[in-house]
Formats: structure tokens, sequence, C-alpha cells
């Protein structure tokens, strides 16, 4: 998988895209990712997510801007891969987060965006989603408050994490991005 | 620091930014001391020169001599006001590195204080990289106080824009443009129209205000604010219901020609999805500078300092005070691949906008108009 392909440029910019400047349509389609799996009788939300897998496999997704690495671009989108579908790690992911980390050492966009302390304050959509992933809203509170000194937010990039890059540039799966040599 | 230990990532941002504008505003007043110094002293030595007396001229040197040695030993002792400075902020950064995939920050070389610049001052890498962003953008940034953002009016009322906007469109694209911004799923006008002012912006980006009050937001009894309204690290709007019209004319131009209408032109485009994010360029749109304003957060270059950012204003909505800070910017003007953002939903086999916005740059997957068939 080297190119983002346009249908699956189109499913992650109307939302999963948007979380710094519409966190609103991020939350969206975050909660609307069960119903369309559920309606998915022609099996294509089931071609992007496995579209999305590869991006995360092959660190083919670039990073938004050139301050931005490919290894912090893929430990977000393991982020947004955990609030659209679970704990699930993404197929073949070479760097799974451990799942006891979501909710209480890692934090996601979902997760300070969407819950907050009671339902109440929380998007509708927040019980559901937490009952999902087997987390409370005061999990998620506390773990969104716990000192920065014991999150593990974005792990350190992993030893021969640069040789894996290069290896996959040359077999055709990714494109090399500035600064990687 | 004794609560450094305890801070969760939102007060360790908040405490590092403080600490670093209280520095740079230190700077700047030894510099104009320094300065002033230097400046009294030469004023004094040429109206000894002007003098012309003899045996002068070698005390006019002797007190420009004086004002350099003042301006050095304020520079001297600025060093060492900076040197506990640069440990907090040192030690600060220390503990937010693992947020940031960092696994830890070397430590500071013994003559760090000294040196000119403030990120400077910093070991390589994460460090420096981290308080050049923030330094970078204190001089341009600026913040609302709480009591300041409960004066902003909402205005819930925006029928006036909605009927001003219809005169944007073309006469063949008037009709489904008004219709696209009336429809109850958008909010371009709520919240990216020329009606928000520039105090309102701001109470949306650092207190969360909702500029058209659907969303609730009021200060509770203990001080902090409690509010339904989200907002990115970003906002801003079109100074005009023309410049608002304009990507969305662009966009329907593009479409009927293309495809006929809006809905077979998006289908097409989506495939599978059932929503798209389209960039539409400024030259495209016809936007110009000034047809767009807004605010985004400063020292927010990363997604992880945006993370940082997000939480600092969170943990000031908590506090019930300033705690982050934007920098006003015109998109179009500044932006380095300027545009509008246009997001389409699909319901049943109808397309409908959800909102359009002016941007810098296009995200890497939003599509562009240019490149739809």
């Amino acid at each position: 998988m080297i190119a983002m392909s346009q249908t699956f440029k189109a499913f992650f910019s109307g939302g999963f895209g948007q979380v710094d400047y519409e966190p609103d349509l991020y939350v969206e389609a975050v909660e609307e990712v069960l119903k369309t799996l559920a309606d998915d009788e022609t099996g294509g939300y089931q071609v992007l997510r496995d579209e999305f897998a590869a991006h995360i496999r092959e660190s083919s997704f670039p990073p938004s801007s050139s301050l931005d690495s490919q290894w912090t671009t893929d430990e977000w989108l393991r982020d947004v891969w955990y609030d659209a579908f679970g704990p699930e790690p993404p197929p073949g992911d070479p760097y799974p987060v451990p799942t006891e980390h979501w909710g209480h050492l890692r934090q996601t966009d979902y997760m300070i965006y969407a819950v907050k302390d009671t339902p109440e304050h929380s998007s509708p959509g927040a019980a559901a989603w937490l009952e999902r992933r087997g987390l409370t809203f005061g999990e998620v509170r506390a773990g969104v408050l716990r000192p920065a000194a014991e999150c593990i937010n974005v792990r350190p990039a992993p030893e021969g994490w640069f040789e894996r890059l290069h290896d996959l540039v040359e077999r055709g799966l990714r494109e090399e991005q500035p600064g990687e040599r | 620091m004794a609560l450094a230990r305890s801070s969760d990532q939102g007060e360790l941002r908040a405490a590092i930014e403080g600490l670093l504008r209280t520095w740079v505003d230190l700077d700047r007043q030894a510099d104009n001391a320094a300065r002033a110094s230097r400046e009294q002293a030469h004023r004094v030595a040429r109206q000894l020169v002007g003098l012309r007396q003899p045996g002068l001229s070698g005390l006019a040197d002797e007190v420009t001599g004086i004002g350099t040695l003042m301006s050095a030993d304020v520079t001297r002792k600025l060093a060492e006001v900076r040197a506990p400075y640069v440990a907090e902020v040192h030690q600060l950064l220390g503990l937010l590195a693992p947020l940031h995939g960092v696994a830890s920050v070397p430590p500071l070389a013994w003559s760090s204080a000294a040196v000119a610049d403030l990120a400077g001052a910093f070991p390589a890498g994460f460090a420096r990289d981290y308080v050049a962003d923030l330094v970078k953008s204190v001089e341009r940034s600026v913040t609302l106080e709480l009591e300041a953002a409960g004066r902003v009016v909402s205005q819930p009322d925006v029928d006036g824009v909605m009927v001003a906007l219809g005169s944007g469109f073309s006469d063949a694209h008037r009709a489904e443009g008004v219709a696209l911004l009336r429809d109850a799923i958008c909010h371009a006008v709520q919240r990216h129209g020329p009606q928000i002012s520039d105090d309102a912006q701001l109470a949306r980006l650092i207190w969360l205000k909702d500029p058209s009050g659907q969303n609730s937001w009021q200060i509770t009894s203990n001080e902090s604010v409690q509010t339904g309204h989200r907002c990115g690290v970003v906002c801003g709007g079109f100074t005009s219901s023309a410049a608002l019209a304009k990507p969305i004319e662009a966009l329907l131009e593009v479409a009927h020609e293309r495809a006929g209408d809006l809905a077979t032109f998006l289908s097409r485009n989506a495939g599978l999805s059932s929503s798209i994010g389209v960039h539409v360029s400024a030259q495209l749109a016809r936007l110009e500078p000034g047809d767009a304003s807004g605010y985004h957060g400063a020292g927010t270059g990363t997604r992880e300092t945006r993370r940082d950012w997000v939480k600092a204003r969170a943990f000031g909505l908590a506090e019930g005070r300033a705690t982050v800070y934007g920098v006003a910017y015109d998109p179009i003007a500044t932006g380095t691949d300027p545009g509008a953002t246009l997001v389409f939903k699909k319901s049943g086999n109808d397309w409908r906008m959800v909102t359009c916005y002016p941007v810098g740059e296009p995200k890497p997957t939003d599509a562009r108009l240019e490149d739809l068939t």
C-alpha cells in the first residue's frame, strides 16, 4: 500500500482528520462507526477499515507537517483506530499498544473531547463507547488528569525504527518522508 | 517545584508557558535598562566632546566606557537571574517529555544560562524545540480574561447573516448555496460567519464559549467554567458574507459542470465513504487576504504540543484562569496553501454540507477540488 486511495481520503477527511479544526466532527465520526459497520451490507466500510490498518502497518500515512514525524503520526493513528474500533489492534500492527494502557496510561482525542466527569456533561454516545471498551467515566477522567510523569501517551520510537522505514520504502510500500536519513 | 511531579499534562504546560513568558518579559526589561544606560552615557559623552575643551576628550571615552560596563553588568546579572528559570523549565520539560515520545531530556550545560537566546539555553532536541516554538509566538499572542469572556455576547440570531449570504452567490447557485448554509446540520455561519467578533472568536478558543449561544456555557460558583461547546486549537471564519459564499460557489460551479449536480459529484468522488472534506484553494475560490481571520493556539507546532495546549486549556477552564494563548492570523494571507475546507455528509442519497471554514493549508487527506472528477 503506497498511496492513500481517494475513497480512504474521503473517509478520513470528513471526520477522523478533523480533530484540530472541528472536534465535533471527530466525535461524531467515532460514534457513527458502530452503526456504519452494522449497516455495511456491501462490505465497503470493511474495505476502508482494511486500508486504515495497512497505513498503520506500513507507515504510509504521511505526517501532517514537517514538524511531525512518521512515528508520532503512527502513534496518533493507533489512537484514532482505538477510538473508532476499540482495543483490538489493527491487523498486523508491529507495535500494538498494550490493552491495559488505554484510558489509564494513554489518552485519546475522544477521551479528551467527549468524556467528562458525568454522563450529562459528556457526549451522548460516550456511555455506549465506554461500555464497549470496558471503561468507566471515572477511570477515563482519572486517566486524563493523571500526573504526566506516569502517562505513556506517545511511546518513544522503538529500536531499529529507521531501518524499518527504509525497508518499507525499498519494498515500495511507502514513500520516504523528509528527515528519515 | 513541589507540585511538578503530581501535575497533569495541562498544568505542566501552563506552568512552562507561564515561566517562559515571565522570562521573556524580564529579558525585555533588562534589555531596555542596558540600552538606556548605554544611551545615557553616549549622550553625556557627546556633550563633553561638544565642549571642545582641552583634556575632555579622554573623559568622554571614559564615560562611554562606564556605560558599556553598566550594560555588561545588567547582562551578567540577567544571566544569574535566568539560571533558576532555566533549571525550573528544564525540569518541567523533563516531566513532559514522555508525552512526546521522548524518553529523557539531556542535562543542562553549566553555561547554558549565559547564552543569548532563550531556546539556546536548553539542550538540543525536544527541550530546545519546545521552548523555541513557545517563545516564537509570545510577542504576537493574546489571551482573554474570564471576566471579559463572560461579557462577550453570543448571537443566537443569525438570520441577518443568512439574508445577506444570498448576495455572495451567482444567480445560478444562489438558491442551492443558501439552502446548504441554512440546513440544520450546517454550522458554517454559526461558527465561522462574519457576525462573530474577534473577542467572540477568542472567547470560543480560550474559554469554549459558543458564539451562537446554542451550547451551554456558565461560570460556576467555584469560578470554574462549565461548557457544552467544543473547539480545536484553531478558530476563525470569514470576514464577510460574500467571502463565506466564495468557496461554496466555486465548488457548486465545478460540481455542476463535471457531474450535473452536487450529489452525483460528491457520491462519485467519495466512493465508499459517507463523508468527505474538500479543500477549495484560495485561487479557485477567489479568496483574498482580508477575507478571513481567526486565531490559532500559540506554540502548537506538532500534534503533541497541540495536545498539551488543549489540556492546558482544560486546566484553565477548571481553574477559572487564562492559561493558553492565541495568535491572530489571516489564513488566506499567511497560509502556505490557503483556501477553505468544506465538509459534506451523505444522508440517504443526498449530501449535506456540515461546515465551511478558512484554512492556511489542507490536511493530508483532504480532497482537492481540482482533483475531483
